[in-house]
């Protein structure tokens, strides 16, 4: 069963210069159990995406078209009172950037409370129960439901920011860089306790992160997302066996892997497109080594290749040999 | 042996004095001190990329800049190229400045806004009286060419380039002088990933035509393992482990390096590793308990670790982890010279 079903989404945001198009018709479908990795480049639209999946564009960003499916249900069709409803209890994020997401001024056990109270019929003394077992949960002393956000590191302030999305029982979660910015051992702390998460609670998720050896670990499936468009698809397995976009391959190739021979590292020519005037055709096109005429002039429509990997790319077959 | 020694570390020690007052040094609770570096000991082959990895706030940056000199020591030695820097007076150490370069972690926060690309680069010239004039500014177009900047980059300010060409002019400004010596502090830590690369083959590319010696710092280790020839791992103001990069990737030792090297995430779904983890977060260095720096979260700890220093255990005449939990090795390194 599919828990969020992306259908044709277009997002922009209207600047006086033009309609920057971060999110331009992508299409994702997750379902119950299963952990979807987004992965690209700094300012390709992955965090858009989350925002406007969760209906929470901020200003001057606005759906443009497209549909929302949160178990079958339009979310884009609900009253304001209806998405306040769903949104936190059904639908919860983990933001980018702990120290800018908590309120500073709130102990984190008022913040933890706050969405419960909200949603939930019960007393104030519940819900600090309930956000003391939140933390213990993700790993806390539970006496810190008395803290302020400044008294913890930064890996406990990412806890938390998870203890607060898991507040009211989610079925599904976008995590957004949960783990950027933070050493490797505490990264690792965060992934692992989303991981487990994820296992014993059935959540959804949708990982947002520009690493994809993060998404290599924790994930099920992996779509990479540039210039506003999903370019490919697939399972995990299937994405670093045999990835068939020219971008996906030049992103797994950036990355330098700590197991096996060490490989030459290779940057991706150029800078993501401005996304006002974004290229005509395949808007990877002035960045790719196997461009053509074709792919300046046409845009390259969606293949289903196998089961489940879809790719969009006009010369993946041939490209494919050549590898 | 022949490989020349370019820079020698000695018991060197940088603690910051948290006493801030003059009434509180005089009636204060005794000492506190941050032990930044607590007493680190290496050796930097010229031509070789020697790695310095950790968490943040193990003392990875401070002792860089104890080793150029940036920061004065509290106590022990930096030889470069056997003369002993400290002692030298500040006449002196400009004179070999020129040959010891940093390039810093943040190119947002390390160039001048107010000043161009050219004048940037340009600084150290005026400084050192290498060059003025027309000559300065051939100079800072052959660099800019090096770093693979074009020459009408050299009137923009900083504010008008991207991250990965920030430090691109960040690398620029450390090679001027034409130093033998780069310290790379994190070079590519603030920069997308695809921008990354490009620096890292940069990097690279610098010291195969300039013979540069490196000293990069880095905490994460899928870099250092494909940059660095020898890797010492740091915890809170002391060398766990040091041995060649294979030695430290393929055979450690230290189950903090250990820890380390399963946290890293691995590009490959059909490897999903056994993480071992540790618990909390890095202790702070202010006056430290007895014993082991890693005690607080080691897996393996013990009361001996409680009371005494760890001892050295050599796996080879490179290869050597502090630890009292750990099997093998040897006393000396002499036993593998024989």
């Amino acid at each position: 069963m599919s828990v969020i079903e992306v259908k044709n989404l277009v997002a922009y945001f209207f600047t006086p210069f033009g309609a920057v198009r971060a999110v331009d018709n992508i299409n994702l479908d997750i379902k119950k159990g299963t952990a979807l990795g987004l992965a690209g480049e700094s300012g390709c639209g992955k965090t858009t995406a989350a925002y406007a999946i969760m209906n929470l564009m901020p200003f001057p960003g606005r759906i443009v078209s497209g549909e929302v499916l949160l178990k079958g249900l339009d979310i884009y069709k609900m009253s304001e009172e209806d998405l306040r409803k769903v949104r936190w209890k059904e639908m919860a994020m983990v933001f980018q950037g702990s120290m800018a997401a908590l309120n500073p001024l709130y102990k984190v056990g008022a913040q933890i409370t706050e969405p419960i109270l909200l949603h939930e019929d019960t007393s104030n003394e519940d819900a600090i129960e309930r956000a003391r077992n939140l933390l213990e949960l993700v790993g806390i002393e539970p006496s810190r439901v008395d803290s302020y956000p400044w008294e913890l590191s930064g890996g406990m302030r990412q806890r938390a920011m998870v203890a607060m999305a898991l507040a009211c029982n989610p079925s599904f979660l976008i995590a957004d860089e949960p783990t950027t910015a933070l050493d490797v051992i505490v990264s690792a702390q965060v992934m692992d306790l989303i991981k487990n998460l994820r296992d014993n609670l059935e959540l959804s998720m949708m990982l947002i992160t520009h690493d994809i050896s993060v998404i290599a670990q924790t994930c099920d499936e992996l779509a990479v997302m540039y210039a506003g468009k999903i370019v490919e698809k697939a399972s995990v397995s299937e994405m670093f066996e045999m990835s068939a976009h020219p971008y996906t391959h030049a992103l797994i190739k950036a990355f330098p892997s700590i197991k096996g021979e060490n490989r030459k590292l290779e940057g991706i020519p150029g800078s993501p497109p401005d996304l006002i005037d974004p290229p005509t055709g395949c808007r990877f096109h002035p960045r790719c080594p196997f461009a053509q005429e074709i792919c300046t002039l046409e845009e390259p429509e969606i293949e289903v290749i196998s089961e489940d990997h879809i790719i969009a790319c006009h010369f993946w077959e041939e490209i494919d040999e050549k590898r | 042996m022949h490989e020349k020694i370019f820079i020698k570390v000695e018991n060197l020690t940088k603690w910051f004095d948290l006493r801030s007052s003059f009434t509180e040094k005089i009636f204060g609770e005794g000492e506190r001190y941050v032990k930044a570096v607590d007493g680190i000991n290496f050796e930097i082959k010229e031509g070789e990329t020697f790695g310095l990895v950790g968490e943040s706030g193990c003392g990875k940056s401070t002792a860089a800049k104890t080793i150029i000199r940036l920061l004065e020591p509290t106590s022990g030695s930096v030889y470069f190229k056997g003369i002993d820097i400290n002692r030298l007076t500040l006449e002196e150490m400009k004179e070999i400045r020129r040959h010891l370069q940093i390039v810093f972690q943040d190119p947002y926060a390390s160039l001048n806004p107010r000043a161009t690309a050219h004048d940037i680069i340009a600084e150290p010239f005026d400084i050192h009286g290498v060059a003025s004039g027309e000559e300065a500014s051939y100079k800072v177009l052959t660099l800019l060419k090096d770093v693979g900047l074009a020459p009408h980059h050299a009137y923009r300010y900083p504010h008008e380039f991207s991250g990965g060409q920030r430090q691109r002019l960040g690398i620029a400004r450390a090679l001027a002088l034409e130093p033998d010596f780069i310290v790379m502090d994190e070079p590519v830590s603030n920069l997308d990933v695809s921008v990354r690369a490009a620096i890292i083959q940069l990097i690279l590319e610098l010291q195969k035509k300039m013979g540069l010696t490196y000293l990069f710092i880095a905490h994460d280790l899928s870099l250092v393992k494909i940059l660095c020839d020898e890797v010492n791992v740091m915890y809170l103001g002391k060398i766990m482990e040091s041995g060649t990069s294979d030695e430290i990737f393929e055979s450690m030792m230290h189950p903090y390096t250990k820890a380390l090297i399963s946290a890293v995430p691995i590009a490959d779904p059909t490897k999903r590793s056994k993480k071992i983890f540790l618990t909390g977060d890095i202790p702070t260095p202010i006056n430290p308990p007895p014993g082991c720096k890693f005690q607080t979260r080691c897996p393996l700890v013990s009361d001996i670790c409680r009371i005494e220093e760890p001892p050295a255990r050599w796996y080879s005449a490179s290869h050597v982890a502090y630890c009292h939990n750990i099997e093998g090795g040897e006393e000396s390194p002499e036993f593998y010279l024989k």
